[in-house]
C-alpha cells in the first residue's frame, strides 16, 4: 500500500513514511483532470477540450492546477502548458500564483530536482510576461536560499535566483520592498560564499551588490540597522571596501537623502528582513520553541535543531541571523513571559554557547547587542535589548564565563565599533541601561557589574565604562524617587522588606535627597557609594545587604548628642588624619558615655558605612617594608584596631562594648575578620621592639580570640571564614597573613583540610615558592603525621592543581613515606591520578618495605591499572631479591597453616591490620605476569623468592583458585630450570625470559599439581628460608 | 476507539488496532533476529507519555528523532517485562511532521516500576470513583 503511493508521487521526493495528504491529492487529481482531457489529442482539440471543461464547477482550478503540475514535473510539455494556462486563466494567473506561492513556502525542500528546476523555468516565464505578484512567490523562494549552507542543492537555488534577478533587473527595481530583500539576502550570502570553488558566484553577487547598493541607495536605506551590519562582514572585499569608504566620506555621493550610517544605524531594522534569513522551516521551528516548550524539556529540540541546521562549519554564520531573528521578531506577550515556557535568554544562550567557530562567536555577539549601540527608548523596542541584559544576568549563577564575555564586549564595542561615534554608541548603551532598569527588566545592574565571579581587570573595566550604573545611589536616581522606593522592596526578601518598614520612610528620603540634586559633585564623598564590592560569594545578597545599610543609614538620626556630632564630623572629614581624629573621639564618646545596648546595633551600622571605602580599599601596600605597613594601618578603621589592641593589652572592660560593636559591623562587612588579623600581624611586628617579643605574641592571639568569642564563632570556623573571605579579596594579603596563622592557631590550622583548600585554590606558583621556601626555613609548618592520611583522603576530591600544590607542600614537609603508604589502598587509578602519582614519586625515593607492599596488595585488582607493576618493577632494577623476599613474605603471611612457626606468628601479628587476602595477592601476581608477558620479559618471576612462594601459594590454593591463577602457577612448575637460570641471571632483566616461558607452558599442559615437585623444592625452601629470616628478623 | 487517537499514558498490554500519533525521542540500530526482518527500538513520546516501539519494517529505519509519527493498526504487548507499543505488517507508519509538538518524557510506560505506580494509582481512583458512585447511588435507590 505504501509503495503504490510513493511512486505517485509527482512532485516531491519522498520516503516510505512519507504519504500524501490532502493538498497533494488534490494537485494529483487536477493532474489527472487534464490528462484525461487531453491525452491523445491534438493542441487544438485539447484546448478546446479545456476551454469546454473550464464551464464546468471548479473548472477553472482544476484545469489550472493540472496544467501547473504539468508544468513543474513534465519539461517537454512545459511550453505547451504554459501557453494554455496563459490563454485559459481569468485572473492573470492569480490562482496558480496563490497555489504556486503556497506550496514554495511549505515544501520546496521536499521538491524534487526536476520541479526545482521547471520552478525557476515557470518564475522566469511570468516575469518576462509580467504577471503580477510574481515578486511575492520569489520572495518566497528566496527564503529557502540558506545562510550558512553551501550544499549544491542550496548553491543552485541561490545561483539559479541571482541569475534571474540580474536578467531582470529593471522588473527587480519595479519592486522596493523585494529589491530590498534581495540585497539583504545577498549580502548575507556573500560572507557563505569564500570557497574557491564559488569564486565565480562570489564576483557575480558582488557585481550584482553593488550595482543595486550604489544605483538603488535610497531604497537600501529602508532595510536600516542590519544593512550596516551585513556590510561590515563583507567590508574587506575591494568593491565593499570602496563603498564603505563612499558612505563614510561620501554619503550624498550615494543618495541625496543619504546623510552617513548613523542615518542606517539609528533605524531598526525591519522585522520582514530578519524573518527573511530563516528558512520557512527554522522559523516554524524557532517559534515552537520559544512557545511551546517548557523550559527544562528543551535540551532534545536544540540537539534535534542542532543536528539538522548548525553541526557544520558553514553553518556557525547562521546563529547571527537565529539570534537577530529572536530579538528582533519572536517578542513573547506578557503571558507567554510569565509561562515555563523556555525564554528567548535562554535559547540565546544555547546559541552562544554552542558556536564552534570564534569568528561566528563575536560575529553573535555583535548581533545580540546591535539595537544597543543606537538604542533610543521612542523609536526602539525595549524587547528587541531585553534577551542581552537576560542572558548576562543568567549566565552569572552558571556560566559565569559567558556574562564575562558578553560584558567585556559590550565595554568594549563603545569605543571599537566605530571611534567617532563612540560617544553615540556610548549614550545608546546607556539609554538600554536605563530603558531595563525603567522597565524592570532588572531592578539593579549591580549584581552583574559588579560580581565576584568576573575577574578582576573586568570588573575594573565594566566599572569605569558603567560608572552611573555601579553605585546603589545612581541606579536609584535613573527613576522616579518614589516610585524606586516602593518597587526596591518588591525584588528584596522579606528582611528588608520589615527593616523598611521599620523605619521610616520619610526620613529615608530627607536622608537622601540631597545626594541626588547634584549627583556629579555629590558622587565622590557620598560614603556609602560602594567602589567595589568582593565580600562575598553571593553577590545578590552581599548587594542586599548594601542596600539595607543604605536604607539604614538613617539610623545616624536615631543618635543624639555628641555622639552624633562625633559620628558626622567624621563622615565630613576627608582627610585621614583628621578622620582618625574623629573616629578616636568617637571611640571615646562609645566608652565614656554610657551607651545603652541597644543603640549599639545602629553605631555599627553608621560606623559600617562610614568605613566602608576603607574597608574595600587595596590595603596591602605593593611594597612591602615597616614604612609601608604601617601607613597601610592608618585608616579610621585601624583606629578601632588600635583602640582595641591597647585596651587588650590593659585588660580594660571598655574592650567588651567595642568587641560588641565590631561583631555587629562584622556581620555586616565579612571583611573585618581577616583585617583585624592583617592589624594585629602589622603591630606586633612595628611593636616587637619594644616590648617582650611572647608577651605581645600571646597578646596577639588573645585579641582574636577575644573577638571569634564576641561573634560567637568557633575558632576554626572564624579563621576560616575570615581566610575565606580575604581569598576573595586580596591574595596578598592572605599570603602575608598564612604564615603567621599556622603559628598561632596550630591547633585549628594545622592539618585542616578547608583552611588549605581555601589557601591552595587562589595561589600562584611564585606565592607556592613563597611557601615552600617558608617550609625548607622551617618557619612554617602546614601538616603533622597525625591523622594525615584523613587529611589526604579530603583532598582526593579537590582540584587537579589544588593537589599538586597541595603535594608540594607535602613534600617540602618531611613527611616520610609510611604517613603516606596506608592511603594507597583507596587510591583509584582512574579518579585519583594527581594522588597516585605523587604517591608514586614517594614510593620511587624509598626501598621497598614489608609495610609497602601489604598496603600495595592491599588494592582492588583491576585490569587497568597499571599502577603496583610500575613501582614493582622500578624498584627491581635495584631492589628485585628485596621484593621477591618481601613477596614471599606476604604470600606465607597468607598461608599461615602451612608455614613454619615463626612464619605463623608473624603472620597472625600483622593480621590485625589491613591485610590482602590471598586471592588479592595471586590477583596482583597474576596481573603482573600479564604485563610482564606483554613486555616479554618474566624474569622477575624466575627469582627464587617468587618461585618458591608461587608453589607454596599453589600448594595452598582450592582448585577453584589454581584454575584461576593456572597460568601464574605454571611459571613456577619448570623447577630446576628456573631457579639455576634465575638464580645466575639474578637482576639481569635483559636475559631472554622467551625460551623460558614457552617451557613452562608446556608444563602447564601437561601436569596441573605434582606434590612429587613440591617435595623437590622443600629443602631448597628450607635453606634459604633461614636466610630471609636473618634479612628480615 | 478506533477513530480517535490513543494517549500513550492509556496504553495497556494486549491492547489492538490502535491509532496514535507520537514524536520520535530516540532510534536505535536494526535486531539481530531469526526472522532475518528490520526490528528497530524506538524510544516514542506524546503530550502525555514516553513508551518503547517495537517497529517491524524497513519504515522504522526512515525515521529520526524530531519526526512526527502516526501510526495506525498499532498494538501493546509486554516483551522482557516492557510494556511496548509494536506494529503488524499491516500497520501504517506515516511522517506527518517534524520537530512541533510537545512530549512528556518523564512517564515511561516501558519502564515497569513506573507502569505499575500508574497501574496501582489508576486502581485506587477508580476503585474510590467505583465507592463514590456506590455511595451516590445509595440514597437515590
Amino acid at each position: 500500500m505504501e509503495q503504490v503511493k510513493i511512486q505517485s508521487s509527482r512532485l516531491f521526493v519522498t520516503s516510505a513514511v512519507e504519504n500524501k495528504d490532502d493538498l497533494e491529492e488534490k494537485f494529483e487529481r487536477s493532474y489527472q483532470y487534464v490528462q484525461n482531457l487531453t491525452s491523445g489529442l491534438s493542441d487544438k482539440d485539447a484546448h478546446d477540450a479545456l476551454n469546454n471543461a473550464l464551464l464546468k464547477e471548479k473548472g477553472h482550478e482544476e484545469v489550472s492546477l493540472g496544467l501547473l503540475v504539468t508544468i513543474l514535473t513534465e519539461p517537454h510539455n512545459a511550453v505547451k502548458c504554459y501557453r494554455d494556462l496563459t490563454l485559459i486563466t481569468r485572473d492573470g494567473l492569480g490562482l496558480v500564483l496563490t497555489h504556486l506561492s503556497q506550496l514554495v513556502l511549505d515544501r520546496y525542500l521536499r521538491f524534487n530536482d526536476v520541479v526545482k528546476s521547471q520552478l525557476l523555468w515557470l518564475v522566469r516565464e511570468m516575469i518576462k510576461n509580467s504577471v503580477s505578484n510574481v515578486d511575492n512567490l520569489c520572495w518566497n523562494l528566496m527564503r529557502h536560499a540558506a545562510g550558512g549552507d553551501t550544499s549544491p542543492r542550496n548553491i543552485n537555488l541561490i545561483e539559479s535566483l541571482l541569475d534571474v534577478f540580474i536578467e531582470y533587473k529593471s522588473w527587480l527595481e519595479r519592486f522596493p520592498v523585494l529589491l530590498a530583500s534581495v540585497v539583504y539576502t545577498y549580502l548575507r550570502l556573500l560572507e557563505d560564499h569564500n570557497a574557491a570553488y564559488l569564486a565565480n558566484l562570489r564576483q557575480k553577487e558582488v557585481t550584482f551588490l553593488i550595482t543595486i547598493l550604489r544605483e538603488k541607495f535610497f531604497e537600501c536605506l529602508v532595510i536600516g540597522r542590519d544593512l550596516v551590519r551585513l556590510l561590515q562582514n563583507v567590508a574587506r572585499i575591494p568593491e565593499f571596501e570602496q563603498l564603505w569608504r563612499d558612505m563614510l566620506l561620501a554619503p550624498k555621493s550615494l543618495s541625496p537623502s543619504f546623510n552617513g550610517i548613523l542615518q542606517l544605524l539609528q533605524t531598526r531594522t525591519s522585522r520582514r528582513f530578519l524573518q527573511s534569513r530563516l528558512t520557512p522551516e527554522m522559523e516554524r521551528k524557532l517559534v515552537f520553541l520559544t512557545s511551546q516548550v517548557r523550559f527544562g524539556n528543551h535540551k532534545r529540540y536544540q540537539e534535534w535543531f542542532q543536528r539538522q541546521y548548525l553541526a557544520t562549519p558553514e553553518s556557525q554564520s547562521l546563529r547571527c541571523d537565529m539570534i537577530r531573528f529572536i530579538v528582533g521578531v519572536i517578542h513573547p506577550t506578557n503571558e507567554l513571559l510569565c509561562s515555563d515556557i523556555i525564554p528567548r535568554w535562554a535559547v540565546i544562550g544555547w546559541l552562544l554557547t554552542t558556536c564552534t567557530s570564534s569568528v561566528a562567536v563575536s560575529n553573535a555577539k555583535l548581533a545580540l547587542f546591535y539595537d544597543w549601540l543606537f538604542y533610543e527608548s521612542e523609536k526602539d523596542n525595549i524587547m528587541n535589548i531585553e534577551p542581552a541584559i537576560l542572558v548576562m544576568h543568567h549566565s552569572m549563577r552558571s556560566h559565569p564565563a559567558v556574562s564575562a564575555t558578553l560584558l567585556d564586549f559590550l565595554c568594549r564595542i563603545i569605543t571599537n565599533f566605530y571611534p567617532p561615534l563612540s560617544d553615540k554608541v556610548r549614550s545608546g548603551i546607556f539609554s538600554s541601561l536605563r530603558q531595563i532598569l525603567d522597565k524592570r527588566v532588572l531592578p539593579s545592574l549591580l549584581p552583574l557589574f559588579d560580581n565576584a565571579k568576573l575577574d578582576r581587570d573586568l570588573r575594573i573595566m565594566v566599572r569605569d565604562t558603567f560608572k552611573e550604573f555601579c553605585s546603589i545611589q545612581s541606579t536609584e536616581s535613573s527613576s522616579k524617587m518614589e516610585d524606586n522606593n516602593s518597587q526596591a522592596v518588591k525584588m528584596e526578601d522579606g528582611e528588608i522588606i520589615k527593616n523598611r518598614l521599620n523605619n521610616t520612610v520619610n526620613n529615608h528620603i530627607v536622608d537622601n535627597e540631597p545626594a541626588f540634586s547634584d549627583e556629579e559633585e555629590e558622587m565622590g564623598v557620598t560614603i556609602h557609594a560602594p567602589e567595589e564590592d568582593t565580600d562575598d560569594d553571593d553577590i545578590p545578597l552581599a548587594r542586599v545587604r548594601l542596600k539595607e545599610k543604605t536604607i539604614e543609614k538613617s539610623d545616624d538620626m536615631l543618635l543624639d548628642g555628641p555622639l552624633k556630632a562625633c559620628i558626622s564630623r567624621l563622615q565630613m572629614e576627608k582627610v585621614n588624619e583628621r578622620r582618625n581624629e574623629a573616629m578616636d573621639t568617637v571611640i571615646q564618646q562609645i566608652l565614656d558615655l554610657d551607651i545603652d545596648s541597644e543603640s549599639l546595633p545602629s553605631i555599627s551600622k553608621c560606623l559600617c558605612n562610614i568605613l566602608q571605602e576603607d574597608i574595600k580599599s587595596e590595603i596591602f601596600p605593593k611594597v612591602v617594608n615597616e614604612e609601608t605597613l604601617l601607613e597601610s594601618v592608618k585608616s579610621p578603621l585601624f583606629v578601632l584596631y588600635r583602640t582595641l589592641f591597647s585596651l587588650c593589652k590593659q585588660d580594660s572592660t571598655g574592650k567588651q562594648l567595642l568587641l560588641k560593636i565590631l561583631s555587629e559591623m562584622y556581620s555586616v562587612q565579612p571583611n573585618l575578620g581577616y583585617l583585624l588579623l592583617y592589624f594585629l600581624k602589622v603591630q606586633v611586628r612595628t611593636e616587637h621592639m619594644k616590648e617582650d617579643q611572647s608577651k605581645v605574641h600571646s597578646l596577639k592571639t588573645s585579641v582574636y580570640k577575644e573577638f571569634c568569642h564576641s561573634v560567637g564563632k568557633k575558632l576554626d570556623i572564624c579563621l576560616y571564614d575570615d581566610l575565606n573571605a580575604c581569598h576573595i579579596s586580596d591574595t596578598k594579603l592572605m599570603m602575608w597573613i598564612v604564615p603567621d596563622l599556622y603559628k598561632d592557631f596550630k591547633q585549628q590550622t594545622v592539618n585542616n583540610a578547608q583552611i588549605l583548600q581555601v589557601i591552595v585554590s587562589v595561589i600562584d606558583a611564585k606565592q607556592l615558592q613563597d611557601l615552600l621556601f617558608l617550609i625548607m626555613q622551617g618557619s612554617l609548618n602546614m601538616f603533622k603525621s597525625d591523622n594525615l592520611q584523613s587529611l589526604l583522603k579530603t583532598t582526593l576530591t579537590w582540584e587537579t592543581i589544588e593537589q599538586f600544590f597541595l603535594w608540594q607542600l607535602l613534600q617540602a614537609h618531611d613527611i616520610s613515606v609510611e604517613n603516606v603508604v596506608p592511603l594507597i589502598p583507596y587510591l583509584d587509578y582512574n579518579k585519583h591520578p594527581e594522588t597516585l602519582m605523587a604517591v608514586t614519586l614517594m614510593l620511587k625515593q624509598d626501598q621497598p618495605t614489608a609495610e609497602c607492599i601489604k598496603y600495595l596488595f592491599s588494592r582492588d585488582v583491576r585490569e587497568d591499572d597499571a599502577f603496583i607493576f610500575t613501582i614493582v618493577k622500578y624498584w627491581c632494577e635495584d631492589y628485585i631479591d628485596k621484593v621477591g623476599e618481601l613477596i614471599f613474605n606476604l604470600i606465607s603471611t597468607r598461608y599461615p597453616s602451612t608455614s613454619p612457626n615463626k612464619r605463623k606468628r608473624a603472620g597472625s601479628k600483622s593480621l590485625n591490620t589491613t591485610v590482602p587476602s590471598a586471592d588479592q595477592v595471586l590477583g596482583h601476581l597474576d596481573q603482573m605476569r600479564m604485563r610482564f608477558e606483554a613486555q616479554d620479559n618474566l624474569t622477575f618471576f624466575n627469582i627464587d623468592f617468587l618461585q618458591r612462594g608461587l608453589i607454596l601459594a599453589q600448594s595452598n590454593s582450592s582448585e577453584s583458585q589454581k584454575k584461576q591463577f593456572s597460568e601464574l602457577f605454571a611459571l613456577a612448575e619448570e623447577e630446576d630450570f628456573t631457579v639455576s637460570k634465575g638464580r645466575s641471571q639474578g637482576r639481569g632483566r635483559k636475559a631472554s625470559g622467551k625460551g623460558k616461558r614457552v617451557a613452562a607452558k608446556d608444563v602447564s599442559d601437561t601436569s596441573e599439581d605434582s606434590s612429587e615437585e613440591e617435595e623437590i623444592v622443600k629443602p631448597k625452601q628450607a635453606k634459604k628460608r633461614k636466610k630471609v629470616m636473618s634479612d628480615s628478623d | 476507539m478506533n477513530n480517535k487517537f490513543m494517549y500513550i499514558k492509556d496504553l495497556r498490554s494486549g491492547m489492538k488496532r490502535l491509532e496514535l500519533v507520537f514524536i520520535v525521542l530516540e532510534t536505535g540500530p536494526p535486531i539481530p533476529n531469526q526472522a532475518n526482518l528490520e526490528i528497530r527500538e524506538l524510544k516514542v513520546a506524546d503530550t502525555t507519555a514516553c513508551i518503547t516501539a517495537t517497529i517491524w519494517g524497513e519504515a522504522g529505519g526512515l525515521l529520526k528523532p524530531g519526526d512526527i509519527v502516526r501510526l495506525t493498526n498499532a498494538y501493546v504487548s509486554i516483551w522482557h517485562g516492557c510494556l511496548r507499543l509494536c506494529n503488524y505488517k499491516t500497520s501504517i507508519l506515516q511522517k506527518i511532521d517534524e520537530f512541533c509538538m510537545v512530549f512528556n518524557e518523564k512517564l515511561n510506560m516501558s519502564d515497569p516500576r513506573q507502569f505499575g505506580e500508574l497501574l496501582a494509582k489508576a486502581e485506587s481512583s477508580n476503585s474510590a470513583a467505583n465507592k463514590a458512585s456506590t455511595s451516590q447511588n445509595h440514597p437515590n435507590n
